[in-house]
């Protein structure tokens, strides 16, 4: 898992590439590479619940694949686990029982196929959300801040409101 | 002198016209004259002029209508007349001038007889004719053609003054009056003969008398005073031409500067444009850099940021669990399985089946993956532990950061704004530069001129002086020498008394001139202060030009339009009563004049006076004299009305038919 | 008696000629009869005669 070469098609393709690219007039980028959208897309899925499919109708068109080379999956590799574990842990919906889904993020982790396709899903359903949130109607760099800013501060005021970072890192040793 | 009537015939552009002036009936002394300029003011005022004294300042000498000019053949001549009937003392006078003109074989007007006559009538009703020996005393008795210009003012010159006023130049009119209807022009007149001119002066004529012949020492010296005559003569000329030159420089430079601060004000605005520009640009940079800042921190941070919920939900699950974990490290479940199978422990004691040992070997899978997630668990919050640790903030810092921007943007906008709606509009796309550079260049021209002539001028000033010192000791030298000649000794003594009267004429006319000047001043400010209500004072400098002073802070004040005419106005009022009362010269036909009665004929050019004094002017022209005659424009015609109804007698207006004719309704 | 270096002048011959030479150009002035030189010359004709009088 996580080590292989990575390839996106049709709109999730297109997205990733916007999302990793320059924009606007100061040629900025919101995220490095691809494999930087990769590694943060489950997240934003799962936080917005949002699971999409691979988009085949599209096969014919000219929107070019999106690749994450196999190096840059093995290096991110660690994160991606991480990510994973995360959403299997606390994805009540695919596993109510508490049990099961400490097991699936630790002691079978990576052992059934349908987790991974869970978080394939989350994936895509991440890179929709980004789109739609950073780039979707942006045209001047105005445009994008403004729109990094209100998705930044919709994730904020919804879950850290309650959040002492200090108390949580305390908390984990 | 009151005017009666006035006839004329084919003079000019009036064939056939004639005009009664008002006689103070009831009180009623003023006659009014409408008419457009071009109509033939100035024509018909000269007509006066031209009966009197046969004189007229037209270009063209020849005064017949020119219709009838074009009409008649050479059998038949035409003439030209001109009738005045006036009163003057107790006899009234019937004035004509008659001239013929003929037309020549070639179609040329040519004059030909010229005759004058003057009819008068005593108080008793006797009529006489005036011998013609006799008719120009007569009429100099009646009005002095030096003084005539002062009762017929017309608009053009007074337009001059006005100009010579406002531009605080010297008013030549003023400056001819006092020196020549005051009686000073005789006293200037004499020390001009007397001294005038190196050569062409008694003196300077006695200077080149001396009997050169006799004495060779005299000749040398002679000569050499007329050449430093000629030399002081020379630089004297070239002095005032560079005068001159500098005077037009120095017009040119101020008229420049003035241009200049219009495009001062533009050029401080361009400068304020490029200034906003640059911070518009700097601002534009800031804001950038703020913007990819922003996006450096949540390239970041993006990882901690989206997972921090998820990690403490992850770990308030994980805390209920009793994660027990292995200290032994690198020790696997394979590693126990491997014992078991082998039945031995690494001890190498045996671990049979259902033995106690073996029992005690099997717990070890709880502690180990994959049974005990300890460790995979402790991986998992060693990486939750990273996530959060590298979390600096980013809102804070994002807030930080657009804050920036937000006062960047006010910052452009500001710029923009102040750029678009107060420089563009006024700057108007012309290129402020390079206008002021010419125009600096002009000025800075004119400066080089202007110091290059005064440097040449002071130059000329040193030569002249070294010569003058040259010619007073040669002169000194050919005193000592004259006196030794009989004949030079007398010239000698001559020029003595030359010059002692010329010293004392000199010192006498500029006393004369002051107190001629000031008692023209005071009786001006009579006048003036009722046009003005008393606020306002004229003063005249030795120079002839013209201050208007605010009497209660007696400060200087511009000279508008209306002032000036209000100057001149009350100048001509001035003479006129002077004229009258003159006691300093000791002339005897000017003190025939004392107790007399004199019109005034003028342009009043009523809509250039300021609105608020034309009440007073109105009130002040029909006291002025017993008689007055004005000349007005058509639209004027109701301010003259207005103001002025109770008093006019006589209303006339001038309505030109072609060029070549105008009739008087 | 005003003496200007070696020459004596009569002041009262001064004024008398002063008051004749103004009433010239006066008169000149009003007929205008003779030019620049020749008043220049009659101003000169005057001071001579006076001062060759008695």
């Amino acid at each position: 898992m996580f080590d292989k070469e990575v390839r996106l098609i049709g709109k999730h393709a297109q997205y990733m590439s916007l999302l990793a690219s320059n924009f606007g007039e100061i040629n900025a980028k919101l995220f490095n590479r691809n494999i930087d959208v990769y590694v943060q897309a489950p997240i934003v899925g799962f936080l917005y619940q949002k699971k999409s499919e691979k988009d085949v109708k599209n096969k014919d068109s000219k929107i070019p694949d999106a690749h994450i080379l196999k190096d840059q999956m093995i290096n991110a590799k660690d994160n991606l686990v991480f990510n994973m574990q995360l959403i299997l842990l606390l994805d009540k919906d695919y596993e109510p029982d508490e049990e099961k889904r400490i097991d699936k993020a630790f002691r079978h982790f990576g052992k059934d196929e349908k987790d991974f396709e869970l978080f394939e899903s989350y994936v895509l359903g991440g890179i929709e959300i980004l789109y739609q949130k950073l780039i979707e109607n942006a045209a001047k760099s105005d445009d994008f801040i403004d729109k990094l800013s209100s998705f930044t501060d919709e994730i904020n005021s919804r879950y850290y409101s309650e959040i002492d970072k200090d108390v949580l890192l305390n908390s984990l040793n | 002198m009151l005017l009666e009537s006035i006839k004329l015939h084919n003079f000019r552009q009036y064939k056939e016209t004639s005009l009664d002036f008002a006689q103070d009936i009831q009180g009623k002394n003023v006659t009014i004259i409408i008419g457009e300029n071009g109509s033939g003011k100035t024509t018909f005022l000269q007509s006066f002029f031209w009966c009197l004294y046969g004189i007229t300042y037209f270009k063209d000498p020849v005064v017949l209508n020119k219709d009838v000019a074009a009409n008649m053949t050479p059998s038949f001549p035409e003439d030209v007349f001109v009738e005045l009937k006036l009163q003057h003392g107790n006899n009234k006078f019937r004035i004509k001038r008659i001239q013929q003109f003929e037309k020549d074989n070639s179609n040329n007007i040519r004059p030909k007889k010229s005759l004058f006559e003057i009819e008068k009538k005593d108080e008793s009703g006797n009529t006489s004719y005036v011998d013609a020996t006799k008719r120009e005393h007569t009429i100099n008795n009646i009005l002095r053609k030096e003084l005539a210009r002062y009762f017929f003012f017309d608009g053009e010159r007074i337009e001059t003054m006005g100009k010579e006023i406002s531009g605080y130049k010297k008013t030549e009119e003023f400056a001819e009056a006092v020196e020549g209807l005051l009686g000073l022009k005789g006293m200037q007149k004499a020390l001009e003969h007397l001294s005038g001119g190196t050569k062409n002066s008694v003196i300077g004529k006695y200077n080149q008398r001396y009997d050169v012949n006799s004495d060779s020492e005299v000749k040398k010296l002679t000569d050499e005073i007329n050449d430093c005559n000629d030399k002081i003569e020379a630089y004297t000329d070239s002095m005032n031409e560079k005068d001159a030159a500098i005077r037009k420089a120095e017009e040119l430079r101020d008229q420049k500067a003035e241009e200049l601060k219009e495009y001062e004000s533009s050029k401080a605005l361009q400068e304020r444009k490029e200034q906003l520009q640059k911070v518009i640009k700097r601002s534009l940079a800031t804001k950038a850099d703020a913007q990819k800042e922003i996006c450096r921190a949540f390239n970041n941070q993006a990882s901690s940021f989206f997972t921090l919920k998820l990690i403490k939900d992850a770990y308030d699950i994980l805390v209920k669990l009793k994660i027990s974990g292995s200290d032994i490290p690198s020790i696997t479940d394979k590693t126990i399985q491997y014992l078991i199978d082998h039945g031995e422990c690494l001890c190498g004691r045996h671990l049979p089946p259902e033995s106690v040992e073996l029992e005690y070997i099997k717990k070890w899978f709880d502690v180990l993956p994959p049974k005990s997630i300890g460790n995979m668990v402790n991986d998992f919050k060693m990486t939750a532990r990273n996530r959060i640790g590298s979390l600096n903030d980013f809102i804070d810092v994002r807030d930080g950061k657009l804050a920036r921007i937000s006062e960047c943007d006010e910052e452009i906008l500001n710029a923009e704004d102040e750029i678009q709606s107060t420089i563009d509009s006024k700057l108007n796309g012309i290129d402020v530069e390079e206008i002021v550079r010419t125009i600096s260049s002009t000025i800075a021209e004119c400066e080089r001129c202007i110091s290059r002539d005064n440097q040449e001028i002071r130059e000329l000033s040193e030569k002249i002086g070294a010569e003058k010192a040259k010619k007073e000791s040669a002169e000194l030298r050919l005193k000592e020498h004259a006196l030794k000649s009989k004949t030079n000794r007398k010239i000698e003594i001559y020029k003595a008394y030359a010059m002692r009267i010329n010293q004392l004429l000199s010192d006498k006319y500029a006393k004369s001139e002051k107190e001629v000047r000031s008692r023209l001043v005071d009786n001006m400010n009579e006048i003036f202060s009722k046009i003005n209500n008393g606020d306002l004072s004229v003063r005249i400098n030795e120079k002839y030009q013209i201050d208007v002073v605010a009497n209660n802070v007696n400060a200087k004040v511009e000279t508008s339009e209306g002032q000036s005419i209000s100057v001149i106005f009350s100048f001509i009022t001035s003479m006129i009563k002077m004229s009258q009362e003159n006691r300093l010269s000791d002339d005897r036909a000017k003190q025939e004049l004392s107790s007399d009665i004199y019109p005034l004929v003028m342009d009043a050019p009523l809509s250039k006076f300021d609105k608020k004094h034309i009440q007073s002017v109105c009130e002040t022209i029909p006291h002025l004299t017993e008689q007055v005659v004005i000349f007005i424009k058509d639209t004027d015609g109701d301010l003259a009305k207005e103001y002025m109804n109770a008093k006019i007698g006589k209303s006339h207006k001038f309505v030109k038919i072609s060029e070549t004719e105008t009739i008087i309704e | 008696m005003y003496q200007k270096n070696d020459i004596e002048i009569d002041e009262k011959k001064v004024d008398a000629l002063m008051s004749s030479i103004i009433m010239m150009e006066n008169l000149n002035l009003r007929t205008h009869a003779k030019s620049d030189s020749q008043m220049i010359a009659d101003i000169q004709d005057k001071i001579e005669e006076e001062l060759q009088c008695y």
